[in-house]
C-alpha cells in the first residue's frame, strides 16, 4: 500500500490524513486471502520484486514504502508484526538496516516459513555498507531466490514463476546497459554525495567520490561531521571541483541543506536519490531513472532533485 | 582554522547561543527547572515533526508546541514538588505524540529530521538569524519580568503577599524560557542546548548569590566552554587515530559538567545550604 | 488477537512492566526522580555505542554506562542542592561520549541503534522469560531496601538522624532504575518505560496517601494503560508507545483534575 501526499493546500493535507490512517485501520481489520502465497517485503523494492514474479499468487505487504522517509527511525507497529505472523516468504535487507524484522520474527515464530536476508546471501558483514539494492546484480540473485521459493511452494504455477523471473531480468536490461555506457564515459569523474545510500552504484559506475567516509557517516548517524570535512566539502562545491552533488532526498536534515543551496548557487549540478522506491516506479525503472540522471548532470550539467 | 568560515559561523553561532543560555539558565537553576529546560527541547522538536503533517512550517510547529508544552508544565507544576512530575508527563505526552508523527510521516509525509548532536559546523545564516532575533526577544522579555521573576523565585511566598503574580510570572517564565531554548536547539541541537543552559549557570551560582553577577558569569562561562569546545573539535582532526574529528557535543559535555564539580569544589566550604537530599 | 504468539507475548511483557514501573514509579515520584529516569534511560545509548566501538555485545555497554551515570549522579548530588542540573550535566556529558564513541567507530553502527527501538509488538518467548526474571530480580531488590526508602524517602531528617545510609540508599534506588530501565529499553523502547515509571504511579500517590495502596494502584493502573494500549493498537494499527504514553499522560491530567474539583 502506498499513498503518498503531495505538497499542496493544509486542508487538503490534513483530510488525506485523516484519510490515511483510516485507511490503515481498514486494512489492519482485513482478512487475508488464504489461497494465496503470503509474503512479506522489509522494503517496498523487495515487496516490488516479488510482486512482479509472484503476480497474483501473492499477496505482498511492504513494510518501509515511504520514498519521503528515514528507515533508520522506523517504529513497528501490529499490522506489520500480523503481515509477519502471518507470513510464508519473507526478503529482508538485513546488515542492521531493518532489524525490526528479526524481532518481528523472533516475535512470531513460524514452521516452515523462509526467510532471504540480502546480507546473508550476499555474505556481508555488520558494519558493511548496508544498501545493497544500489548494487547492481543483487536483484537478479534476490529475484531467483524468490522464484525458486515460490516454484516449490506452489509447484503448479513454476512456469509462470520462472517466466516472471526472466521477464523481471529482463527488464534490468536498460539500466545494466545504461550503466555500463555511463562508466565507459565519465569513469574517474569526482562527485560529492551527503549518505553513502548511492555509493554502490557510483563505484559501479566508477566515479570516484570525493566526500570523506566519516562525513558521510556522521550525516547518515545524525552525528557531528568534523569541520575540517565540512571545510572540504564545501570546498569541492564552491570551486566546482566535484561534477555532481548527490545527496539523499529523503532525510534533509540541515548540513545537507546547506550544502544542497550551496551546490545550486555553485550551479553544480544536484542529483536527488531515493533510500526506498518511489510511488508510480518499478524497481527497474527507479535505478534506470538514477543513472539517467547521474549522465545528465555529468553531459550537460542538469539537475535532478527529485524524480517525475 | 579562522580562515574557515565554517568555523567563524559556529563560533558566532555558539557564543550567542551561549550567551543566551546563560541569560535564561541562571533562572532555570534557581528555579530547579532544568528538567522542564531540557524536556522542552523535545517538545519543541515534536511540534517541528508534526507541523509538515498539517501542512505548516516547521518553525511554526516547534514555537507552537514548546509555548503549549511550557503552558501545561506550569498549570501541572505550580508546587515545586510537582513540578518534576508536571514535567515528566508532559515530556512523556510529547514523546508519545512525536512517536505517531513519526509513524504518520514514515509511510505518508516527510519530515525534518530531529537533532540530538545538531551540526554546529554547517549552519544556514538564515536559521542564525532567526535564533538571534528569537533570543533578544526572550532577553528583553526576561528583562521586563526582571524584579518580579527574581522575588517570586527566591521567596514565593513573600512575593505572593506582598501582590506579585506568582502564577503568572512561573507561567511566564516557563513560556520565555521555551521558546528559547526550543530556539536554540534547533540552531546547536538538544545536547549542546542542554548542557550551555544548565552547566554555566549551575557553576556561576555557586560563585556568586547576586543574580546580576551570576548571570555575567554564566554567560562568560558558557561563552569560554563554547568557544575551547570548538577550538578542541577542530584540534582533534589530528589527534590519533587521526583523521576523526571528535564531537563538539562531547567536549562541551565533559567542559560543562568539568567547570560545575571544580566550582563546586572551590565552595564547598561556603554552601552549607540545607537543602533536602532526596535521591 | 489473543491467539497470536506476538500479542501473547506484548500483553505478558506488558504486564511485567507494569509491575515493575509501578513499584518503582512509586518512590521516582516521592523522591522527585522523573528527570533522572530519563536520563538513565538515554544515557544508555552512549554505553551501547561503545561497546560497539570495543567489541562487546551492547546491551553490557547500555547496562554499564546506565549505572555508571547512576554512580555520578548519586556522588554529585551528595550535598543536596543542585540535584536536576546535576542530573542533566551527567546526561549531556555521557551522550557527548556517545557521540565520540559513535565518531570513533566509524562504520555501521546499526547494532548500537537497534538495540534502542525495542518495540512491545516485537517480542520472542526466550525476551518474555529473560523479562520475566528480571522483573523478579528488580522486585526483590526494591523489597530490601523497601523500609529504609520509604523512610528515607518520606521523612528525610528524621532518617538522617537515626543514621540511615542516606547516600548509598539513593545510589541504589537510581541503580534500581538504571537497572529496570535498561534491561527493558531493548524490548519495549525507552518510551514506554519511561511513561509507566512516572505518569501512573503519579496519579496513583494523588489519589491515596498510604504506600502500599499506591503502589498497588499505580501497577493498576499501568496495566489498564498498558494493555488498552496494545489492543487500540491492534484494532486501529496506531503505534503503540504512541497510545499508551497518550493515555498514561491523560490518566495524571484526569486525576489532577478530578483530585482539584472533589478536594474540599
Amino acid at each position: 500500500m502506498t499513498v503518498t501526499l503531495e505538497h499542496t493546500h493544509t486542508g487538503l493535507r490534513l483530510a488525506s490524513l485523516a484519510g490515511a490512517v483510516a485507511l490503515l485501520a481498514a486494512c489492519s481489520a482485513a482478512k487475508v486471502d488464504s489461497s494465496k502465497i503470503h509474503t512479506v517485503g522489509a522494503e517496498n523494492f523487495y515487496a516490488d520484486v516479488i510482486t512482479q514474479i509472484g503476480g497474483s499468487h501473492v499477496d505482498v505487504h511492504a513494510i518501509l514504502t515511504n520514498p519521503n522517509t528515514d528507515p533508520h527511525s522506523y517504529e513497528s507497529n501490529t499490522t506489520d508484526a500480523s503481515a509477519v505472523a502471518s507470513a510464508d516468504l519473507i526478503v529482508e535487507n538485513g546488515l542492521g538496516y531493518d532489524a525490526f524484522m528479526q524481532k518481528l520474527e523472533a516475535a512470531s515464530p513460524r514452521a516452515g516459513r523462509t526467510i532471504i536476508n540480502a546480507g546473508q546471501v550476499f555474505g556481508k558483514h555488520p558494519g558493511d555498507d548496508p544498501h545493497l539494492w544500489y548494487l547492481p546484480g543483487t536483484m537478479q540473485r534476490i529475484a531467483q531466490l524468490i522464484a525458486d521459493e515460490l516454484s516449490k511452494r506452489d509447484p503448479a504455477n513454476a512456469k509462470e514463476y520462472e517466466a516472471n523471473r526472466a521477464k523481471f531480468v529482463v527488464s534490468l536490461a536498460p539500466w545494466m546497459d545504461a550503466i555500463a555506457t555511463a562508466k565507459r564515459k565519465y569513469q574517474g569523474t569526482p562527485v560529492a554525495v551527503t549518505e553513502p545510500v548511492f555509493n554502490y552504484t557510483a563505484s559501479a559506475l566508477g566515479l570516484d567520490i570525493r566526500t570523506p567516509v566519516s562525513f558521510q557517516l556522521a550525516v547518515e548517524e545524525g552525528n557531528d561531521p568534523a569541520p575540517q570535512e565540512v571545510s572540504a566539502v564545501t570546498t569541492l562545491l564552491s570551486t566546482k571541483s566535484v561534477k555532481s552533488f548527490i545527496y539523499n532526498q529523503q532525510t534533509v536534515e540541515p548540513t545537507t541543506a546547506r550544502l544542497l543551496d550551496l551546490a545550486r548557487k555553485s550551479s553544480v549540478p544536484v542529483i536527488g536519490v531515493y533510500e526506498t522506491q518511489p510511488a508510480g516506479m518499478t524497481y527497474a525503472q527507479w535505478m534506470k531513472a538514477e543513472v539517467d540522471a547521474v549522465q545528465r548532470a555529468l553531459q550537460s550539467g542538469k539537475s535532478t532533485e527529485k524524480l517525475p | 582554522m579562522l580562515a574557515d568560515p565554517g568555523v567563524v559561523q559556529a563560533l558566532l553561532a555558539g557564543v550567542i547561543v551561549a550567551a543566551l543560555c546563560g541569560f535564561v539558565g541562571v533562572f532555570v537553576v534557581m528555579r530547579r527547572q532544568s528538567f522542564a529546560g531540557h524536556a522542552i527541547t523535545d517538545v519543541g522538536f515534536t511540534g517541528g515533526a508534526g507541523a509538515p503533517l498539517a501542512g505548516l512550517d516547521p518553525l511554526a510547529g516547534l514555537l507552537a508546541f514548546s509555548v503549549i508544552g511550557s503552558i501545561v508544565m506550569a498549570r501541572l507544576g505550580d508546587k515545586i514538588r510537582e513540578r518534576d512530575v508536571a514535567t515528566g508527563v508532559v515530556l512523556t505526552a510529547s514523546l508519545g505524540l512525536g512517536a505517531l508523527f513519526l509513524f504518520i510521516q514514515t509511510r505518508y509525509v516527510s519530515q525534518p529530521a530531529a537533532l540530538l548532536f545538531g551540526s554546529i559546523f554547517a549552519i544556514r545564516s538564515g536559521v542564525l538569524l532567526t535564533t538571534m532575533v528569537v533570543g533578544a526577544a526572550c532577553v528583553i522579555a526576561l528583562a521586563i519580568l526582571y524584579r518580579p521573576l527574581i522575588f517570586s523565585t527566591v521567596n514565593p511566598e513573600t512575593a505572593a503577599a506582598r501582590g506579585v503574580p506568582v502564577k503568572f510570572i512561573s507561567t511566564a517564565f516557563l513560556l520565555i524560557m521555551g521558546v528559547a531554548v526550543a530556539e536554540a536547539a534547533q540552531l546547536v541541537g538538544v545536547l549542546l542546548t542542554t548542557a550551555l543552559l544548565i552547566g554555566p549557570a549551575s557553576a556561576a551560582i555557586t560563585f556568586s548569590r547576586r543574580v546580576p553577577w551570576a548571570i555575567l558569569f554564566a554567560v562568560i562561562f558558557g561563552a569560554v566552554q563554547m568557544t575551547l569546545s570548538i577550538f578542541l573539535a577542530y584540534a582533534s582532526y589530528t589527534w590519533p587515530p587521526g583523521g576523526k574529528g571528535w564531537p563538539v557535543s562531547f567536549f562541551l559535555g565533559v567542559l560543562a559538567l568539568g567547570t560545575f564539580v571544580i566550582a563546586r569544589f572551590f565552595s564547598a566550604g561556603d554552601s552549607r545550604r540545607s537543602e533536602s537530599n532526596e535521591a | 488477537m489473543i491467539e497470536l504468539p506476538y500479542m501473547q507475548n506484548a500483553f505478558i511483557v506488558g504486564a511485567l512492566v507494569s509491575i515493575v514501573a509501578g513499584v518503582i514509579g512509586f518512590f521516582v515520584v516521592l523522591r522527585g526522580a522523573s528527570f533522572a529516569t530519563h536520563a538513565l534511560a538515554q544515557i544508555g545509548f552512549a554505553g551501547a555505542a561503545g561497546a560497539v566501538l570495543i567489541g562487546v555485545e551492547p546491551v553490557w555497554g547500555l547496562l554499564a554506562f546506565s549505572l555508571l551515570g547512576a554512580g555520578g549522579m548519586g556522588i554529585l548530588s551528595a550535598r543536596g542542592s543542585a540535584r536536576d542540573a546535576i542530573t542533566a550535566l551527567v546526561m549531556t556529558a555521557a551522550l557527548g561520549t556517545g557521540a565520540l564513541f559513535l565518531v570513533l567507530n566509524r562504520t555501521y553502527a546499526t547494532d548500537a541503534f537497534s538495540l534502542l527501538f525495542g518495540t512491545i509488538v516485537g517480542i520472542s518467548r526466550t525476551q518474555v522469560a529473560a523479562t520475566a526474571a528480571l522483573a523478579v530480580l528488580s522486585l526483590l531488590t526494591v523489597a530490601a531496601m523497601y523500609r529504609p526508602l520509604l523512610f528515607a524517602t518520606v521523612n528525610t531528617e528524621a532518617a538522617h538522624a537515626r543514621g540511615i545510609p542516606m547516600q548509598v540508599l539513593s545510589i541504589s534506588f537510581l541503580a534500581c532504575i538504571a537497572i529496570a530501565a535498561t534491561t527493558t529499553i531493548p524490548t519495549v523502547g525507552t518510551l514506554l518505560i519511561f511513561a509507566l515509571m512516572v505518569a501512573p504511579p503519579a496519579a496513583a500517590t494523588l489519589l491515596t496517601d498510604r504506600p502500599w495502596r499506591a503502589i498497588g494502584l499505580g501497577i493498576v493502573l499501568n496495566l489498564v494503560c498498558c494493555w488498552s494500549g496494545i489492543a487500540l493498537a491492534f484494532t486501529t494499527g496506531l503505534p503503540v508507545g504512541f497510545l499508551i504514553a497518550s493515555f498514561a499522560a491523560l490518566v495524571y491530567i484526569g486525576v489532577r483534575v478530578y483530585t482539584t474539583v472533589t478536594a474540599p
